[in-house]
This record gives C-alpha cells, structure tokens and sequence, in this order.
C-alpha cells in the first residue's frame, strides 16, 4: 500500500511539471520522462536487499513520498554562498535553489564565446539539436531507480559545454542549494557537461542548504570527455545533516581523455555518491579521489563502478574515510575489465579511520576481469590512530588530544593535496578544523 | 637533575626493571650499558612515561618534582627528551610542522609567548646550524621512508630544536655505519652543557668511542650492577657482559 502512494504521488508530481521545452517541441523529453517514471515504478526505491545497497538503507526514502520542493523565488542571503567561492576573482557560478535556477544569484557572464554555461532550459530555446543529442545518453536509468527518478523530473539543471581545443582554466561553480524550508521535500538537479575534444575545463558541484529541514537531494550528473579532453570534476557535498543525498555522475570517456574526480562527503544525514565512469576510448585515463568525512550518525557511502572498455586504459581510485562517533562509512569500488579492454592499468585503494569504538565502515572491493594482459591492484585497511605516532607526538609536547587531530589531518591530507583547487582545500580544512581543532597552527 | 630510587616497573604481567637507583647531576653524561633484556629500553620507556609501562615501585624526581605523576607531553615540556630507538614515520605531517607542533606546545606549557612561522624558521635554522645537521630532511614527512642513519640524525636536529634539560638517547647508535655514527656523537658532543645532562642507553662500546661520558653503568637482569667512570666501558669491551652478569650473580645470590 505504501509503494502505491509513493508512486501515485511521483506519477501525479511528474505529470504537473512543466516541461523546459514546453514552447519548442520536445516530445522526446516528454517521451523520455514517462518512460523514466514507467522504470522507477518497475524498480522502486532499492533496498538492502540488493546487492548494490546492501549496506545502506534508503527506507526514510520509501516509507513515505517526498512531494517536489518549490519555494519560488525564497530570498537567499548571497552570503550562504559565498562561503563557498571556489574562485573568487572570476566566480562563474550558476546557482539552482530547490533545482530552479536563479538568474539573481548567478554569474554567467565573462566566459569566452566557446563555453556555454547556462541552465537547461536557457539551452533548450538556444540549441535543441545540442540538448537532445546529449541529455540522457550517458546515465542508463535502466538498471538505477533513482537515475530514472531523476529523469522522470527533468525539468532544470545545468548544461557546460566546453568548445574544442579551449583550454579554460577557471572554474565553473554549480550551487545546488536545497531551501531546507520543509520536510520531505526533493530536488532533483540535472547536471550535462559536454568536454569536447581536446579542451581542459575544471567544475565544481557543491551541495548546500539554507534551512535545517530534513529534505531528499537526487542529483544526476552526465559527463562526456570528447577525445583529447581532460576534466576535472569536484564533488563537495555539504548539505545539512538532516538530508538525504543522492548524488550519480555518470562519465564516458573518449579516447586518450583524462578525467579527474575528485568527491567530498562530509554533509548529509545519508549521502551515497555513485561514480560511473565508462572507458570508452583506448587510452583514457581517470583519477578518481573521495574523502570522506563522518560524525555523529552519519551515513556516507561511495559506490564506484570502472568500467573498461577498451584497451590502453588506466583507472586510478582512491579513497579514504574518516569516522568518528556513531557514523557509518561505505566503499564499493567495482572494476570491470572486458575482454577487448587488454594493458588495462587499474588500482583501487580505500583506507579508513576510525576515530570511535561506535563508528564502523564496510568496504568491498570487487574485481570482474575478462581481459588477460591487465593489472589491477586493490588494498582496503581500516584502523584506528596508531598508538605508536600518538606517544611520538606526546613525548615530543604535544597535548594528546592535539596529536590525535594532527594525525586525523595527516591522514586526510593525502587526498586534500591532490586537490589542485585552492579555495577548495581551505574549505575542507576549515571544515576538518571545525571538527578537529589543532590543525590550525599546522600551517602549510 | 634527575634521582631514581629503587625502581620496579613491569610491562603486562613481566617485571622488568627490580630495584634500579640512578642520579644524574646537571651538565653530566651518563651511559647505561647492559646485554639484550636487561631493562634498558624499558627504562627509557617508563621516564618518557610510556603508558604500558607500569611502575610498580620506587620513585624517579626530575627537576626535584614526581616524574611519575606528569603525562609524557607534560614530561616534555619540563625538558625531558627521548630520542627514540625506532622513530616513528608520519605520513602526512612533514618534519616542520611536527617541530612547530611540539616546540609551541612546550612554550605554551612554560608559559611562553608561541612562535610564528618566521621565528621558528630562523630558530630551526640556527640549531640545525649547531649541531651541523641538514635540514632538508624537515620538508618530507616526519620519517617516512627514511633510512636508520636519516632516522637518528632526524632525532638528534629534534633534540637540537627542542633544547632539553634531560636528553636519553636510547640506543641512538644501533645500524649506524661510521659517517653517521660521527654525525650523530658531534651532534650529543655540541650540545653538552653544564645545565644539560644526557642518559646514552646503549649496548655497544663503539659509541663511547666518540661522546665520553662522565659515568657508565651496566645494568643486568632490571638492576644496575657495576658503575664506574668511562675506563668501566673498556673492561667491558674486553671482557664482555658475561663477566659483569656472573659478578651480578654473586652479589645478588
């Protein structure tokens, strides 16, 4: 009875909505919403039963329809998000409150000509030949309930496509900011990033809230690097500790293409990050990097799937967890590697700490290789603080709850350094320092 | 400096050291020499106040105060320095910020004034400078992938930045070939001082041969049994720990 309502309120909440293309055809987008809705009501919310979820528990989600969050044109103090400027001196950022984009807090201009940076419905009226040769080609909701959900609630997002051989060194910011106004109340942000051949662009998505109510984000990201291009994406999960998030980026790499993924989880009651990348063309490389952060009862899981296609590729992941109190840390990190995709290079590695004898993380590696000339390496550790490096620390002076942050922050620092965004770093460092409170007289 | 006094201490459900007396004299070297097992590394374990070392017995005054009594980064701050037999790597923390760390918790713990960046810079300068020590090494991270001879030199350039009153240096001689051996001893040897006094905890001769101490002891079975001036080591030399453990036995039994 209960998956009927939830389903009858999707079905009626995804029919009322307007469609972005409503003035301009379109009947494909409408064509592929319903047949979205038709798979999420097949498929349903996952539950621990499956494979894939098994550690993470998505019943808030099921137990009771989240109605689609609207809070027209709320005013938001711009403060909120300048916290979280990744650029200052240029600031391109598009901003989305509740997945509705606000012409008043973003900057879109600045940009050279070859860049579009714009929300989809803007993209739709410029180039609808553009829009319908990409927008759901790269994130199969066939198998991913929540990837259809999404779809089905197409209505605004983001589109960035980057011309070819443009080398754009400057960020573009995302801002999904949930109102967090209400309770149980979704967003589902759209996001289609178009890397064509040869260009270098960096993005960031950041997830935040306003307000402190517990609401559901559903975030789809599709991201095609064309041959020769090289992206690097951020992930910075900072929503409020009541929301759940959900958060796919589906990437299809092109031959000899380089992506970076680079993925934070430090908000969130329940976030699940699910990292798709696809090596569709000999050659390509991706460097895929996750820290994430978990205090109180936070639930934060990664779900990584690699899949090599081709040969000559290298897949590179690697991430770490920090778990304090009664929080909960997941990895699933897959590798496939097909039969044609021969001199794959591949590792996986996930360490975790855990700061609490309550916090708990559950890592499964899993490797499926058809292909006979390859390498694939994976390690997975989780401990606490050495004990030996906290009396070095204390026999030098150091307070003992001081060596436990310096050592909590040398253990994160492995992955911050490789974040080459500078605002970023210091976001995440003020964060840690907020939690850890040492790291301060550190210094670089 | 420093006065122990009858000193019983266990590690779990082993007794280890069984009525140790021991007094240091400001400005004095003293070297502790003993065979494998005789409670030489739980010595300094139990002063830099190790917590699974557990003092049974006895008492053990730095400074006239309880050392028993103060936690290890208390110990610290009033001037007491391990140099560690088996330093421990860091990933992550690099020698500069482990230093900087340290000495602004000792300051803080004296009550001085903290030091910024620039300060330090010129502080860890000069020091490296005294003891004639590189301070490349301060850029990677604390140890890591180190080799034994960078280990101990990196101990000493602590122990230089750091300036205590009371330095033990536990087997800071052990896999060390000549050049570094020479390194490290110029290092203890510039930093002698009438207020700074040094415990060498050590189990070969070899290092005598380049810091003298004022005062040997050979410590056998948790106690000390023979002591005597630096001519002691030589004796030693020449007739090994059996010779001493033997005159244990005797005195004991």
């Amino acid at each position: 009875m209960e998956t009927l309502e939830l389903q009858d309120t999707y079905q009626q909440d995804s029919q009322q909505l307007r469609s972005p293309c409503a003035t301009t055809g379109g009947a494909w987008l409408n064509e592929l919403r319903g047949r979205a809705l038709q798979r999420f009501a097949e498929l349903g919310i996952p539950t621990v039963k499956q494979e894939a979820w098994r550690f993470t528990n998505l019943r808030a989600l099921s137990r009771e329809p989240h109605r689609l969050a609207d809070t027209g044109n709320l005013e938001i103090d711009p403060a909120i998000l300048d916290r979280w400027a990744v650029d200052e001196a240029n600031n391109h950022r598009i901003v989305l409150v509740d997945g509705r984009f606000r012409q008043d807090l973003s900057n879109l201009d600045g940009l050279p000509d070859t860049v579009r940076f714009t929300h989809l419905a803007a993209e739709w009226a410029r180039d609808p030949k553009f829009v319908e040769s990409h927008l759901g080609r790269y994130a199969p909701f066939d198998g991913d309930a929540l990837t259809a959900l999404n779809t089905a609630f197409l209505q605004d997002g983001v589109v960035i496509r980057i011309g070819r051989d443009l080398r754009l060194t400057e960020p573009l910011h995302i801002l999904y900011l949930s109102s967090g106004q209400q309770a149980k109340r979704v967003s589902h942000p759209r996001t289609l990033i178009v890397a064509e051949s040869f260009s270098e662009s960096v993005v960031v998505e950041t997830y935040l809230a306003a307000g402190e109510a517990a609401y559901w984000t559903n975030a789809v990201t599709e991201l095609v690097v064309e041959p020769g291009a090289r992206v690097t994406h951020y992930l910075a999960e900072f929503e409020n500790e009541h929301a759940h998030h959900i958060h796919t980026l589906a990437a299809v790499l092109d031959r000899d293409s380089y992506l970076e993924s680079q993925n934070i989880l430090m908000g969130a009651a329940l976030a699940r990050n699910n990292v798709r990348v696809a090596m569709n063309g000999a050659g390509a490389e991706a460097h895929i990097n996750g820290l994430f952060l978990g205090h109180g009862n936070q639930h934060l899981d990664n779900d990584i799937v690699v899949d090599h296609r081709q040969p000559h590729c290298s897949s590179h992941q690697n991430f770490r967890g920090i778990l304090d109190d009664k929080s909960h840390g997941v990895f699933g990190g897959r590798i496939v590697v097909r039969e044609d995709a021969q001199k794959t290079d591949s590792s996986q590695s996930n360490r975790n700490l855990l700061l609490s004898d309550d916090a708990r993380v559950d890592t499964k590696p899993q490797l499926e290789i058809y292909a006979d000339d390859v390498k694939c390496a994976h390690g997975a550790t989780t401990g606490q603080l050495a004990e030996d490096a906290l009396f070095y620390l204390e026999s030098r002076g150091v307070e003992p709850r001081d060596a436990r942050d310096i050592l909590v922050y040398a253990f994160a620092h492995e992955i911050i350094e490789q974040m080459k965004l500078l605002p970023l770093r210091k976001q995440l460092e003020a964060v840690l320092l907020d939690r850890f409170s040492k790291i301060r007289q550190l210094g670089e | 400096m420093l006065e122990i006094k009858n000193l019983h201490a266990r590690v779990e459900d082993k007794t280890i050291l069984k009525g140790l007396n021991l007094t240091i004299n400001p400005g004095e070297v003293h070297c502790i020499m003993g065979p494998n097992g005789s409670g030489k590394s739980t010595l300094s374990q139990v002063l830099a106040g190790r917590e699974s070392f557990q003092v049974t017995e006895g008492e053990i005054r730095y400074k006239g105060r309880d050392l028993i009594e103060l936690e290890p980064h208390e110990r610290a701050g009033e001037g007491l320095f391990l140099a560690f037999q088996y330093p421990v790597e860091i990933p992550g923390v690099s020698g500069m910020q482990f230093l900087r760390a340290a000495l602004n918790a000792q300051r803080k713990y004296r009550g001085e004034e903290e030091l910024d960046a620039a300060q330090m810079m010129k502080l860890f300068r000069a020091k490296a400078a005294e003891v004639k020590i590189d301070m490349a090494s301060l850029k990677r991270s604390v140890n890591e992938g180190f080799s034994g001879g960078e280990k101990k030199r990196n101990e000493m350039l602590q122990m230089a930045i750091l300036e205590p009153s009371l330095a033990v240096l536990d087997e800071v001689d052990s896999g060390l070939d000549i050049d570094a051996l020479k390194i490290v001893s110029d290092a203890v040897n510039a930093m002698r001082s009438v207020d700074r006094s040094f415990l060498l905890i050590t189990h070969y001769q070899r290092l005598l041969n380049h810091i003298v101490p004022d005062f040997i002891h050979v410590l056998v079975n948790g106690r000390i049994v023979k002591s005597g001036g630096k001519e002691l080591a030589l004796e030693l030399e020449e007739k090994g720990y059996a010779w001493v453990e033997e005159h244990a036995n005797i005195t004991v039994g």
